[in-house]
Parts: C-alpha cells; structure tokens; sequence
C-alpha cells in the first residue's frame, strides 16, 4: 500500500510480522478502513470470526499481492452485530453466512441471511463455535 | 399445469442436488429455467459439514496435523502444508531446506493428480469416457508414486511442524522421475485431444463464461480465475516452502469458458510436472526437520496454492497445548459465487459440466461425519459442540 491505513483510519493497536499486517479498528470506523482497502485494490479472503471468552471478534483477511492484511473488530456479547460489507466486497456473502450460523453474528444489511453450513432442523441456540 | 410468464414460457425450476449423478459432490442447485435457459439460480451447501474448525480447538496440537489432512482427500498434503506453515511462522521454526523441497514435491504432485482426475470428470460430463479412462488410469502413475514416497496413496502424513516424516531416497529420486518424464509424454496426449477434438471444443468454448471483470469481483481463485485472465497464482506471489527458488509464471487464459478452464488446467500439468522433475533433480542435501520447544501465543494467516486454488488458513494460539482458532477457507467456498454469471443464460443440458468446471470440493468447503466403527451415527448439536463425533 502507497499509504498505510494507520494514515487513514484511527487504529487501536497494528501489528506486523513477514507478510501479514493486523490492524485492530473501532466498529465505528470499520467502513473507512475497508473503503480506504478497496481503493487500494485489496481482494477479500475470507472473514474468521473468533469468540474470545469476554468478546467477540471478527477479523478480515485482504489479500494485497503477497500481503495479507487483517482488520479486527471487537463485538460484546450483548450485542454482536456488525454491518455488512458487501456494499464494499460482494465476495463477503457467504463469509458473513458463515458468521451467523457458526457464531451467530448478526450481520445487519446482509442480503441473504440463511445460515450457511448448518442443517436447517439446527435448534441448540448455542451457536457451535461459541465457547459458552 | 404451471403458470406461464409475459414471455410464453412456464415458471419452471429445476432442483439439482444435492445427491445428484450430475454432481461430484453433495450441493443443492435450483434452477428456475426458461424452455431449456436457465434464467436464475440458487445454491445450499453444507451437507457435507464435519465442524473441523471446532474440533480444531478441542483436540491437543499434535493430532491437528492429522485432522487438517482428512479434510479433504485431493488437498490432503495442502491442508496439512498451510497449517504447518503457519504454526512454524508464529513461533519462528526455521524449516530445513529438504524439508520445502519435499513439501513442494508433494504439493507439485498432488496438483498433477487432481487435474487429472478433473480432466476426466470434465470428460465424463460431456460424455467423452474416453477421456475419463485414459487420464483416471494414467493418474494411477502419480497415486503409485505417493504410495512408493510415503506409503499411502491418498493420507500421506508427510507433514510435521518443523519440516517433513518421510525422506526421499536417490532410488525413489531416479524411479520418480522416470514416472514423470512418462506423465509428460500423458500430458502432451490429454492436451493434443483437447485442443483437436471438436466435439471437446463445442462443448466447451463459449460455454459457463466468467469474465474478468466478474471473477475479480466475486472473490474467485485458482485455476477458475486464471481461465477469465486474472494472473493470481499464490505459489508465485508468496513464494512458500521452495517456490522462491524456481521461476513461475501463473497459466491463464482470458475466455473464462470451460474450454479456458481445460486448457489452464493442462498447462499447469505440464508446468507442475516440469517443477517437479527439477524439484527432484535439484533436491538439496541436509535434515529433514528441527526440534522446537514451545508454540508461544501468537497469530498467522496465510496461503498456499491448493490445486483448486488458494487455500487460507488463520491460526491463532494461546500457549497452551490447544489452538485459539483455527479457520480454514477452502478454494471451493471462494469459486462458488461464480456459479451465477457461469449458470445464467446457459442451457440446461450444460449444467453438469458448468457445475464441475471450477473442480468443487464440498468437503473442503463444508467441512458431519455419519459413520463411526462402521455404524452410522446422527451427528447432534450437542455432539457439534463438545467434539464428541
């Protein structure tokens, strides 16, 4: 990147190790952060979403050439939404499917919300990748 | 009777799936049709879902090895390598260089063999069995070489954090190429018949196209986006394992057709084949692995080619003797919203082999095991949760 998203978006905390680069943003300012990518011409990976024992987390793969880069959203228990990126990354469908079967995550704005890998009779409302 | 639209045709769909002749593997299509047009279609996966990524949390490190292997039987060396990789990059495990070459030879081997056996259900699905024959039999060379290098034809247990089990002898080394340099010969003869025959070429030229445009779009990878002119091939850009150590240029066509796929796919054959006798040929002397201590906590992400394209894996760990986490992102799961411009538009009658020309694999991508000692066993919720399957 020509530019650094550090330049660009407020970053919590950035770490960085051989080819992968890991920024920790607000929810707030996730959009900035993902607009400022697809300008650069990142491509989306993939979405992992992470239960941290006290929290939730989403993180985004963007591939950039040999780069990765990663932006990390934290989520609280009580409310784990985040907004949809697919006005950014029309790739992120099935990702953000997969955080709200596996995690339940609720995805706002997401324009197709059934769960992805899980049987439709799934009724345990413990979501599997949940830790508690 | 069914209703008919402004334009004459009956509002028909068709559902495909997810058992299907057509399908290789378990996916649900529905396709709504106009005579024989598709005009729309959606898509369910997860039938073949196994919770890999949490039994990833609840087994000890040493056995994810293990299980990162059997979540696929064609990428059954790719799993493993990224995992590996990754592992090896967050505690900083300097791998010896035998040990990249040997992975690079298993992974070189591996994408040989899967483009063979996607030769010959392209073939199958067109109706060409005769392509299924030749390329299946000759595929059996590259699983007898697997067998010969590791004892196992399918689950070769080569890798281990800190380089690879199995050495490579001078003997295997010689008898190894002599099979490639026969495989070469196999490659030449596959390609020569997909390039003349002509009922190959009105299969597939024109057919299932995905353009440029839409393959960056959609997130597509591997050969699926190289067939449409996207010049993405992480062997070269990330230069893992031993790639850095040989010149390779990604194999791409720009018709995004079925026929593009074919003949990206081929000459990757030749080019994996060519890089694997000079993997051999050049093979350095030296250990084959390091000791390490502990894995402190830490996270990696990070890719490796996988014959059907790039393969993700995030791991994350804590310092204890289990993962934080561990995501996997199959190449299927990124080429499947390419389906949609590959399906509308096209003839029903295209469907099967549209359907296979991205090489799907439903186990990586979904990743409930059924069968247990031989009985089946229905996989519950709770069962999903606490690992028990």
């Amino acid at each position: 990147m020509k530019r650094s998203l550090e330049d660009v978006v407020p970053v919590i905390e950035s770490s960085h190790k051989g080819l992968n680069s890991y920024y920790r943003v607000s929810l707030d300012d996730l959009d900035a952060a993902l607009a400022f990518l697809q300008q650069e011409g990142a491509r989306l990976g993939t979405i992992t979403g992470k239960d941290s024992r006290d929290h939730l987390e989403v993180l985004y793969h963007f591939a950039l050439l040999a780069h990765l880069h990663t932006i990390i959203v934290d989520l609280p228990y009580d409310n784990p939404s985040v907004p949809t990126i697919t006005n950014h990354f029309v790739a992120a469908l099935l990702y953000e499917r997969e955080l709200i079967g596996l995690l339940g995550i609720n995805v706002i704005g997401i324009p197709d919300s059934r769960p992805l890998e899980l049987p439709p009779k799934y009724s345990d409302p413990t979501p599997p990748l949940r830790r508690v | 009777m069914a209703e008919v639209n402004d334009r004459g045709f009956a509002n028909l769909k068709v559902p495909i799936g997810p058992s299907h002749p057509a399908l290789e593997e378990p996916a649900r299509f529905l396709f709504e049709v106009e005579g024989e047009k598709v005009i729309d279609v959606d898509y369910e996966i997860g039938y073949n879902h196994r919770s890999i990524e949490r039994l990833c949390q609840e087994r000890p490190f040493s056995k994810i090895v293990y299980l990162v292997e059997r979540i696929c039987g064609i990428c059954s060396h790719a799993h493993p390598l990224n995992h590996v990789e990754r592992v090896e990059d967050i505690a900083d495990i300097e791998v010896p260089g035998r040990a990249r070459y040997i992975r690079t030879i298993y992974a070189e081997l591996e994408r040989i063999h899967s483009h063979m056996l996607w030769a010959g259900i392209a073939g199958e699905e067109i109706g060409y069995h005769t392509l299924f024959m030749y390329t299946w039999r000759e595929r059996e060379k590259v699983m007898d070489l697997f067998e010969m290098l590791s004892g196992n034809r399918v689950m070769h247990g080569c890798n281990k954090i800190g380089g690879v089990k199995w050495n490579i002898s001078d003997e295997q080394a010689r008898s190894a190429l002599g099979v490639l340099g026969y495989l070469d010969t196999t490659a030449d003869k596959i390609t020569k018949a997909v390039l003349q025959d002509s009922s190959i070429a009105e299969r597939g030229k024109g057919v299932g196209c995905l353009s440029k445009e839409d393959a960056i779009r959609l997130g597509a990878v591997g050969p699926n986006a190289r067939a449409s002119g996207v010049p993405e091939d992480t062997r070269v850009m990330c230069k893992y394992a031993a790639y850095g150590d040989f010149d390779l240029e990604p194999q791409i066509a720009k018709d995004g057709d079925v026929l593009a796929q074919a003949l990206v796919r081929l000459a990757e054959l030749k080019q994996s084949i060519q890089l694997t006798k000079d993997l051999f040929a050049n093979l350095p002397d030296g250990p084959i692995q390091v000791e390490y201590d502990e894995i402190p906590p830490g996270r990696s992400v990070g890719r490796v080619e996988a014959p059907r394209g790039e393969l993700i894996h995030y791991t994350e760990t804590n310092g204890t003797r289990f993962f934080e986490r561990i995501k996997i992102r199959a190449p299927t799961l990124a080429n499947i919203p390419s389906y949609v411009p590959k399906f509308l538009g096209c003839q029903v009658a295209d469907i099967p082999i549209i359907a296979a020309s991205i090489d799907p694999c439903f186990s990586c991508t979904d990743r409930l095991t059924v069968i247990k000692d031989g009985k089946r066993k229905i996989v519950s919720a709770q069962d999903i949760k606490t690992g028990r399957i």
